[in-house]
This record gives structure tokens, C-alpha cells and sequence, in this order.
């Protein structure tokens, strides 16, 4: 089993930046300074670096579409709120520069001159702390005027107010624009049209931090990490019924069997897992064989998406978990489109009866279709993206749901 | 540098939900926007009230209605339901005689779910106003509805 420590190491370190410096931070960013901005993109291509938000887009394409129009901007997109996932969380509370680190690199790289962090409003304390480690990086001179010549930038803090369609980058940057945070359709992308019409770059808080790593040791070393297809070290999210959950780093392509065994293995008996977060499948124990990464994850009809891994065992009701998820998506959905806002209620209004054992014979299918519609219909992945958690809790689990509606319907009956 | 500060410049709609957040938060009690605070705010950014209450409406953080001097988030995503959260929730909510959504009479809790705190590996988890409390315990539970009685009789 083959573990990596590039972050976790930071567990043990205070997140001030002297142990961040200490343990080589900031060398990336006075490596990138030596080089021409062009050059430290094409250093990331070289590494062949995919977004770890989810989507798995490589980072180096994003920033290509640079033109170094002014001004243009950097957003660091820390509004984690896939369930499952807290891997962002760890950074910013172990090692914040490594992310503020990334950012400079990639405000050198495109141009720009203005960053924000939009962080999730659950998570309060750490924007405290964010405050802090700006402060820092002002004071030793990474952030300001003339960080290099002709160089100057500068990070503000953003909290959200509690939306999960936000993580999206184009409902984030309306959201960070003051107005209600929904999708709008790509084109134009934002490195385009982004914020008030400005080319505007959007990476994910463990993207950025890898953007560091690789400026600091070199992309050979990102490489020889991971598999060709998606390299480098991976922090995943194991939570659930393993005897430690946490957050585990190891390179990209680590089967989910191991690191369930990282994790301290299964407690009790598996019965399923759910990869990539909630709008990831729901896969029985024939995914332990998976290997996570975007290439396989994607040829398996599933997601590596945040890296996040839900362990439930035979305690767990999967009525329940459907019931669970619906829900989410129902209290989620921005609104926006009709597929999304009228499929999500449906299905938790079927899920949501299911449990309460006045499922009807018919819900099933009919969850099965609406998520289909939703997947063929829907504004944004987001509503796209149900269809994956139903049909594969009906898939793998038909036989539990069914046995749970035919039971109440026959109750129903026998009863005097 | 840090949390847009609204004073240091001049005033735009990207404060907006820095103002949220502040005027929210501007007395430890309140928890909530009052109808003069968003009219307030819509002046401040040249907004029409319409326009601020649809941003506000979007979020979950935000109340436009008076809610306790602390607000209790349980989380019921995944991993905190299979880490018991529903338990936690009962306890809470027959421990002060209320549900999702409601707050006690005497205005100190309010008590609502919320979708992933993203602590997921110590579920179940809770947020009490701004801070957060891990791999929750009933008898935990019952000790920090004591201190938040006890805080406000202090």
C-alpha cells in the first residue's frame, strides 16, 4: 500500500507560515518569479495537473485561455460543500499557504491581478484563520505591490451563505457578484467572461495546492506519481462505518480497497459505498476492485469527483439513504430550471414515503424516469447529476425497496 | 486584504453578502435581518428591496425571521445519518420542545438541519451559532445546552 504525506505531513505542523517555509514552502512561487508567466503554465501541462473540485478539467488548459487582458481574476474556489468531503477543510486548517501559495503562482501565470477566495459560510473559523495567513503572506511580501516587478496582487476573502449550487464555478461567480447563486450556460467561459465581464480563473483550494507542490519539486516528480492518465497525490475522504475515517493522501489510481484499509477496514459487514460524493453511484462491494482516478472512475460510469467515499455496512437502510439524499438535492436545487426544481421535489417526496413505509409499486420506475429526464433536461450538472445516486440505489438495491413497498401494500391488506 | 471590508471602499454589490453575514451578526442575540436592515443594505448598494430579498432568499444561513440567540445546525447528510445524527436530533429536539425550524419560547434556540458541515469524518456534527462540535455524544449534547443557559444567566 503505497501512502504519500505531501499534505498530511502538515498535520503535525502549526499553519503559520514559518513551518510552511520551513518544510520548502514558498520556494514554487520564488521558482515560478525566475520563470516567464507562459513557462509556469506550461510547467503545469507538463505535470498534466486535473482540477480536484470534481470535474477533473486539466488546470493548465483553463489558464491557457489567458490573454493578459486587465484586469482579470483569480478565484479560489472553497465553497466545499459536496457531502462526503472535507479534504479542503484539512488544507485550510493545516497548511492555508500552500493554497495561497498556488494562488499567487496561478495570478502570476494568467495575468492577474485580484483573487478571491470564496469560502463556504459553514466554515467561519477557518476564514478567520484564512485572514491571518493573508496577513502573513503580506507581511513576508508574497502578496502586495511588486511581489516581482511588475507584479502586484492581492486575495479577499468572500464567506458564502450556505448553498450547495455555488460550488458551481458560474453560480460562484454570481454569487461572489452580489447576486443569487445560479448557473449561467458556458459559453462564455469565465476565462473569457467571468466576473464583471473580466477573464476570471476558477481552481479548487487542493488544485491550488497542488500548483505549489509541482513549482516547488517539478513536474517529473508530479508524474512519477499517480497514473499517466491522472497523476500526482490525491487526498481522499473515507467516512462512514470504517474504524478511522479521516482524510488519506495517496496517488492518484489507489484502489478503494486500500484505502478502506488505511482507513482501518469495514466496521461490520460491507453492503455499500458511495464514491465521488452525493451526486456520485452507489456501488455494492464490486467497487473495492475500483482504482481511483478520473480515467477509471469515468470508465466504470461513476465519478472520482472530490474523492469522496461514503462506507455503509449492513446496518445502513438504504431506503434511508435515498431518503437522505433526495432531500439534499430538494433543498439544494436553486430553482432555476423545471426539470431540477420539479424532479428533485418528486423524488423526495417518493423516497420520503418509501421510508416511511407508504411507498407505492409504481415509485420506483417512476423515480427511475424522472431521474433520466432530469439527467437528458436539466440546466446544469447539478440536475444532471441525480440520475447516478437513484438509479444505482435502484439498481443494487431494488430488492431491499421492493421488498419494503410490497410488504406495506400487503399490510395494508391483511389488515382488519 | 482579508474579509472585504465594506468601509474601505466605496460600496458595491459584492458586499452584499458580507452584509448579510455583518448585519446578521451585529448583536450576539439576533441571528436574523431585520426589515429595516435589509432596507438599509438595498440603500446602501442602490438596490431596490426586491432585489436584496432575492439574494437573501437564496441562502441557507440567512433568516429573515427572528430565530434563537443560538442557532443549532445539526447535520443530516450521509455520513452524519449513519453516524447517528437522526438520534441527535430527537434528543434535541425533545430536550427543548422543538422542532426543524423552530425556536423555544424563551428565544434561545432555534433548531434546524442542514446539508453537510463538511466534518464528515466525526459525524455526527453540530454548529452552534459559528462554532462547530464534533463526534457528538448525548451527554455532550446535554452539557452544551447547559453552557449556552448558563452563558446568557452569567
Amino acid at each position: 500500500m503505497n501512502q504519500t504525506d505531501y499534505f498530511l505531513k502538515f498535520k503535525n505542523l502549526s499553519p503559520d507560515i514559518h513551518d510552511y517555509q520551513k518544510a520548502n514552502g514558498y520556494s514554487g512561487l520564488k521558482n515560478a518569479l525566475t520563470l516567464a508567466p507562459d513557462l509556469v503554465v506550461e510547467k503545469i501541462e507538463k505535470a498534466w495537473l486535473l482540477g480536484r473540485g470534481g470535474a477533473g478539467f486539466p488546470t493548465a488548459i483553463k489558464w491557457k485561455a489567458s490573454t493578459g487582458k486587465t484586469p482579470s481574476y483569480i478565484v479560489c474556489n472553497a465553497d466545499e460543500g459536496e457531502p462526503g468531503t472535507f479534504k479542503d477543510r484539512f488544507i485550510m486548517t493545516h497548511s492555508p499557504h500552500m493554497m495561497i501559495e498556488g494562488m499567487i503562482i496561478a495570478a502570476y501565470a494568467v495575468k492577474a491581478t485580484k483573487g478571491y477566495i470564496y469560502i463556504r459560510g459553514e466554515y467561519p473559523e477557518i476564514a478567520i484563520n484564512l485572514e491571518n495567513s493573508l496577513l502573513e503572506a503580506e507581511e513576508a511580501g508574497f502578496l502586495g505591490k511588486n511581489i516581482a516587478e511588475g507584479f502586484s496582487f492581492t486575495i479577499d476573502i468572500i464567506k458564502g451563505g450556505g448553498s450547495y449550487v455555488v460550488g458551481d464555478e458560474t453560480a460562484l461567480l454570481n454569487s461572489l457578484m452580489g447576486n443569487r447563486g445560479i448557473p449561467w450556460s458556458k459559453p462564455p467561459f469565465p476565462a473569457k467572461k467571468g466576473l464583471w465581464g473580466q477573464p476570471t480563473f476558477i481552481n479548487n483550494v487542493e488544485t491550488l495546492a497542488c500548483v505549489s507542490l509541482i513549482l516547488q519539486n517539478g513536474y517529473d516528480w508530479f508524474r512519477s506519481i499517480g497514473t499517466p492518465e491522472s497523476p500526482g497525490p490525491k487526498l481522499y475522504c473515507i467516512s462512514g462505518k470504517v474504524t478511522n475515517p479521516g482524510v488519506y493522501e495517496a496517488p492518484m489510481g489507489t484502489t478503494v480497497k486500500d484505502l478502506i484499509t488505511m482507513a482501518g477496514g469495514v466496521i461490520g459487514t460491507l453492503k455499500a459505498i458511495q464514491i465521488g460524493g452525493t451526486a456520485g453511484p452507489i456501488y455494492t462491494s464490486e467497487a473495492l476492485d475500483f482504482h481511483l482516478d478520473f480515467t477509471s472512475m469515468n470508465s466504470k460510469g461513476g465519478i472520482l469527483g472530490s474523492g469522496a467515499i461514503v462506507v455503509m455496512n449492513t446496518d445502513t437502510s438504504m431506503a434511508e439513504v435515498l431518503e437522505v439524499e433526495m432531500r439534499f438535492f430538494a433543498e439544494e436545487s436553486c430553482g432555476k430550471c423545471f426539470p431540477c426544481r420539479y424532479g428533485t421535489r418528486q423524488l423526495s417526496f417518493m423516497a420520503n414515503n418509501i421510508v416511511l413505509g407508504k411507498g407505492k409499486r409504481e415509485f420506483l420506475e417512476l423515480m427511475a424516469e424522472t431521474a433520466d429526464i432530469m439527467q437528458g433536461s436539466s440546466f446544469c450538472p447539478f440536475g444532471k447529476s441525480v440520475e447516478m445516486p437513484v438509479k444505482s440505489i435502484l439498481n443494487n438495491f431494488s430488492g431491499e425497496l421492493q421488498a419494503l413497498i410490497r410488504q406495506n401494500d400487503y399490510i395494508r391488506e391483511v389488515q382488519i | 486584504m482579508g474579509i472585504a471590508k465594506v468601509s474601505s471602499k466605496e460600496r458595491n454589490r459584492e458586499d452584499i453578502l458580507h452584509l448579510f453575514h455583518s448585519m446578521q451578526n451585529r448583536e450576539i442575540t439576533k441571528n436574523y435581518i431585520t426589515t429595516n436592515e435589509r432596507k438599509e443594505i438595498a440603500q446602501t448598494l442602490g438596490l431596490s428591496i426586491a432585489e436584496v430579498d432575492g439574494v437573501l432568499s437564496f441562502y441557507h444561513l440567512f433568516s429573515t425571521s427572528p430565530r434563537g440567540r443560538y442557532v443549532l445546525r445539526i447535520c443530516d447528510s450521509l455520513s452524519c445519518r449513519i453516524g447517528n445524527s437522526l438520534e441527535v436530533y430527537g434528543f434535541i429536539s425533545k430536550e427543548l420542545g422543538i422542532k426543524r425550524g423552530e425556536t423555544t419560547k424563551d428565544g434561545l434556540f432555534t433548531l434546524e438541519i442542514v446539508n453537510c458541515l463538511g466534518s464528515c469524518d466525526t459525524a455526527p456534527n453540530m454548529m452552534i451559532n459559528d462554532k462547530i462540535y464534533t463526534k457528538l455524544t448525548l451527554e455532550e449534547i446535554d452539557a452544551l445546552i447547559i453552557n449556552c443557559r448558563k452563558e446568557v444567566t452569567a
